[in-house]
């Protein structure tokens, strides 16, 4: 019989097991009554004989090998009735391992979603993305990479197995009432194998396809086949119309599959084959391919970067005007995208677990506390002979489930808590989107309330089965060692919860004051009311530039006739929302400098005159761009104050020239010197990159001098920007009823979304604090309260001898005092590492200084804390003075 | 003659091996198996009821022996026990390790005592 069936069938096992015994006794009864003793004398032998028959019962039971599941059983029960016997306790138990665990839970959701995912390839950790190096400054290290150089880095075939390009690029979908910008990539053929992922429909590009001409084939995502398409089954085959060409659809791509990935908040949805011509395939200037490749079985990133590098350097050798500054460097693919945030991940689930040790040491007070008020029935238990293992084992029991109870809670919570991540989730982060209650999760958040059970009943269980054996019954419970330890204990562990909420707060008020500080930082243009979005016309029906720059003028001049519309312009940039080229340039009469660094390359943005007018942005110097500068007459440029500053020092940049050396990715060798242009004003510095970034130097051009085929039209309203919308759309499609308006965004939003990732840890931080702070509350709560219900026959003695009763009240409030300040000394020794910590990882994940708050927050913070501490004594205090001296006298 | 309490001088080893032994000559009760054990021991070995029964569970939970409620010739229902296959393979394998033991014993102790003569 196994154990399992003897642990279902164990009344009936106890029935037979007292037949059994009866059986024999009843037996040697028997024998004993014929061999001539009478009743009484052979009840008494075969006794003796056989030993008591429940300790008999007791060693069979034993042998059966199903005690430790009987235990348990009972334990769970009798746990279940000590919850219900007393709710008050049990909910506050409840409601703080809820929060711990429920706050544990979700952020390890967003753990597993941000930093443990896994790609939906095969064998992915074998993926490397291959970026070109500029040697001489090794921090640019993820730069596209040359088609010559990238088909002689295949050569390298004792480390990789494979190689495949792609290129991003857009399609404007037309057709119909709906065109859409969808975005797409340029692939090598062989780029599904190398990911090793088929098409869920049809098949993969072929080799022959990568040629120009010949590569009309494409294949959709799941998802803009669902979208698009209806899903219809019988898609391949068709074709499809986007910038003038037509396509044919191939194949479709499973559902889970996404390439490439990243931090863009759109997904490519369509793949068609890469089609180099002549020029291009053998250009070891024109950096333009992003490279994946897959490491043979056994190859590590640093061996197979070293490999690769060998090949590079031997190119430089051949090819030194293309090749001579640089090398190769690897990245996992997995890494894509998360490595920066890593770090605050890893802090904010510190802080998290944090949170949860405060939590678990609250119940480790509370149980402790409830522990002294039962402990008579521990102390009969023992009497009777249960061994101090077995009431360990049942504390233990009791704490775990009160513990797995409040997990369940806790999974309530976090359920809550994670839907507010993704609400929160700054864009750089998508993947928080996946963050749900999974597997893994849920197998954690049981994981940690099981445990955070043992770590807080250990404890207590041990101290009081400890002290139960004392065996002390007598009513008066008087003060004995057991006591003292037990206060000693729920006191170091409310001065361990101070210390460490004292932490975590000045911890938050520094991230907080830091964020502030950040916030209130001028961007350099006025957002307010300012909506842009994003033109990209399409190369085939728009083929020269003159019908870009005609395009994008009556856009601009529709837009800006909209009533409500104060100004409108085009540009290739709009602050904090990037766009452009950075450009390598030269002071007109100085040499090209060879080197790119903050003073030799510049932002380049081509604008419509009204630009600065829309985005706010004021005029220092000089003039403006205006309408006469157009193509054909002499080329102007207008710089920003850094540009001036660093270039012309105190000097009037006004009327010197620039000349333009071409795209800081293109090679030296792609030197394209531009015409001369002459500066004619200088507006102010803007936060092009980020209110947390340095700003670079930029140069502003007329876009009809130099036009462009994608622009932001930006427009500044009276009002709320997104009542005219609708319109511009209107008469944008009036222009050209197949070109998609995309990208629409206010600058506000653009504002917003660029500080999402910081505001995301500031509140999660602070909320971290807070909720600490409050199960600390908690804590020196239940440690006061225990400390009055111990001391109560000392203040009616003492209220009987003629203390008044604000000296018992102060008494009380002292010991809370004495507490919290000890806390608070502790916590500070603990604050230097965890703002150090902080720092450190701040300026890691998001490259900003944490500005402390330093020597003038704390004292603010203290006197929060002790304010807070002492609203938690007031009540048992205030209880404390109440204390009857008749009643105490009596009870002696 | 001297009870031997096997609770303290019969290791457990011992005594599972002399209840299979009995066992395995037919299918007895467990009464029957303290008096088998005294009457063959010559009243060496009394085993009492504290020891004798959580034996016979633990050897029935190893699959050594199996038990059936029948009726005894008095009449009342007692519970049998009978040897398994598996009781009989480790019923051999012990009595022949206990023959080797007694009898290196018996040689290193037999010499000695004629010796001491």
């Amino acid at each position: 019989m196994t154990w399992w069936s003897r642990f279902w069938r164990r009344n009936k096992l106890e029935r037979d097991l007292g037949r059994e015994l009866e059986f024999h006794i009843a037996e040697r009864m028997s024998a004993l009554k014929t061999s001539g003793l009478n009743e009484e004398e052979a009840r008494r032998q075969v006794r003796r004989e056989f030993g008591g028959i429940e300790q008999v019962k007791e060693e069979c039971r034993d042998a059966r090998g199903i005690k430790w599941l009987e235990d348990l059983i009972q334990d769970l029960i009798y746990g279940l009735r000590m919850m219900r016997r007393e709710p008050g306790f049990t909910a506050v138990a409840l409601l703080v391992i809820g929060l711990g665990i429920g706050a544990n839970t979700a952020i390890f959701s967003a753990d597993h979603a941000v930093l443990f995912r896994t790609l939906p390839y095969h064998n992915y950790e074998e993926l490397v993305e291959v970026f070109q190096k500029y040697l001489p400054r090794p921090s640019i290290n993820r730069m596209p990479a040359a088609p010559a150089n990238y088909f002689d880095w295949q050569a390298d075939t004792k480390a990789f197995q494979s190689f495949a390009a792609w290129q991003d690029t857009n399609f404007n979908l037309g057709g119909g009432d709906n065109p859409e910008r969808i975005r797409a990539a340029e692939v090598s053929a062989n780029l599904f194998d190398v990911l090793g992922v088929e098409p869920m429909l049809g098949r993969a590009f072929q080799s022959g396809e990568n040629s120009p001409g010949r590569d009309s084939a494409v294949i959709l995502s799941y998802g803009l086949w669902q979208r698009r398409f209806a899903g219809n089954r019988n898609i391949l085959g068709n074709t499809i119309a986007a910038d003038g060409r037509k396509y044919t659809v191939i194949g479709v791509m499973p559902k889970r599959f996404r390439f490439p990935i990243g931090w863009l908040s759109s997904d490519v949805e369509i793949w068609k084959p890469l089609a180099l011509d002549n020029s291009q395939r053998f250009s070891r200037s024109e950096i333009t391919l992003e490279v994946v490749a897959r490491l043979r079985a056994d190859m590590t990133v640093a061996r197979a970067e070293k490999s690769l590098n060998i090949i590079a350097g031997r190119l430089a050798h051949t090819y030194p005007e293309t090749n001579k500054d640089w090398g190769v460097h690897l990245m996992p693919l997995a890494d894509r995208g998360t490595s920066d945030f890593r770090g605050m991940f890893i802090l904010l689930s510190i802080a998290v677990s944090l949170v949860l040790l405060v939590a678990c040491a609250n119940i480790a007070n509370l149980l402790l506390a409830r522990g002294t008020e039962r402990q008579k029935e521990l102390t009969v238990r023992s009497a009777l002979g249960a061994q101090k293992s077995r009431l360990v084992r049942q504390s233990i029991t009791e704490g775990v489930l009160l513990s797995f109870c409040g997990g369940l809670l806790g999974i309530e919570i976090a359920y809550l808590a994670i839907r507010s991540l993704k609400l929160l989730a700054p864009m750089e982060l998508p993947d928080l989107q996946q963050a749900a209650l999974n597997g893994p999760v849920i197998m954690v958040s049981v994981g940690l309330s099981v445990l955070s059970g043992f770590l807080f009943s250990v404890l207590p269980a041990v101290t009081l089965s400890r002290r139960s054996l004392h065996g002390n019954l007598q009513e008066t419970g008087r003060s004995t060692t057991g006591t003292i330890r037990i206060a000693r204990m729920k006191a170091s562990l409310v001065i361990g919860e101070v210390a460490l909420t004292l932490a975590l707060l000045l911890c938050a008020g520094d991230i907080l004051n830091t964020f502030f500080s950040y916030m209130r930082v001028d961007p350099g243009f006025d957002p307010k009311n300012v909506l842009t979005m994003r033109i990209s016309l399409s190369k085939h029906k728009y083929g020269n530039a003159q019908q870009w720059t005609a395009f994008f003028n009556r856009v601009v001049v529709e837009v800006g006739a909209i009533p409500g519309v104060t100004a409108a312009a085009a540009g290739t940039n709009a602050p904090m929302a990037g766009g452009g080229a950075i450009l390598r340039f030269h002071v007109a009469g100085a040499s090209a400098i060879a080197d790119i660094n903050e003073h030799s390359i510049a932002q380049y943005c081509r604008i419509t005159p009204d630009y600065f007018r829309v985005t706010g942005i004021s005029l220092r110097r000089g003039r403006g761009l205006q309408v006469s500068d157009k193509e054909g007459r002499a080329r102007v440029a207008v710089v920003n104050e850094t540009f001036a500053r660093q270039q012309f020092g105190d000097r009037d940049p006004i009327g010197k020239r620039i000349i333009l050396d071409g795209d800081v990715n293109a090679s030296a060798a792609a030197k394209a010197a531009g015409p001369p242009l002459e500066i004619v004003g200088v507006v102010r510095d803007t936060k092009e990159y980020g209110l947390f970034e340095s700003t670079p130097q930029m140069i502003y051009v007329p876009l009809a001098q130099d036009p462009e085929s994608a622009a932001f039209i930006l427009f500044k309203t009276t009002l709320d920007p997104s009542g005219v919308l609708a319109e511009a759309r209107s008469r944008v499609a009036k222009l050209d009823p197949d070109q998609p308006v995309y990208s629409i965004r206010t600058l506000k939003q653009i504002v917003l979304e660029e500080s999402a990732f910081f505001r995301f840890n500031t509140v999660l931080l602070t909320g971290f604090a807070a909720l600490a702070l409050v199960l600390s509350v908690i804590g020196l709560y239940g440690v006061i309260a225990y400390t009055v219900t111990q001391r109560w026959r000392e203040f009616g003695i003492r209220l009987a001898l003629g203390s008044p009763r604000h000296e018992i009240l102060l008494l009380v409030l002292r010991q809370g005092i004495w507490l919290t300040a000890v806390g608070i000394s502790l916590g500070l020794v603990l604050t230097w590492p965890a703002t150090r910590l902080l720092a450190r990882t701040l300026k890691e994940s998001m490259r900003l200084t944490l500005t402390s708050t330093g020597p003038k927050l704390f004292p603010a913070l203290c006197a929060a804390i002790v304010l807070t501490m002492m609203l938690a004594c007031i009540v048992p205090a205030r209880r404390a003075t109440k204390a009857d001296p008749m009643q105490a006298l009596r009870c002696e | 003659m001297p009870e031997v309490s096997p609770k303290s001088d019969l290791p457990q080893g011992t005594l599972d091996l002399l209840i299979l032994k009995i066992v395995a000559v037919q299918p007895v009760h467990g009464y029957a198996i303290a008096q088998r054990l005294q009457q063959i021991s010559g009243e060496v070995v009394q085993v009492p009821g504290g020891s004798l029964y959580p034996a016979l569970h633990r050897l029935e939970n190893r699959g050594f022996v199996k038990s059936d409620w029948k009726e005894t010739e008095t009449g009342r229902d007692a519970k049998f026990y009978r040897l398994t296959n598996k009781g009989r393979a480790h019923l051999e394998a012990q009595a022949a390790s206990w023959r080797r033991l007694a009898e290196a014993v018996g040689l290193i102790l037999g010499p000695a005592e004629e010796g001491a003569r």
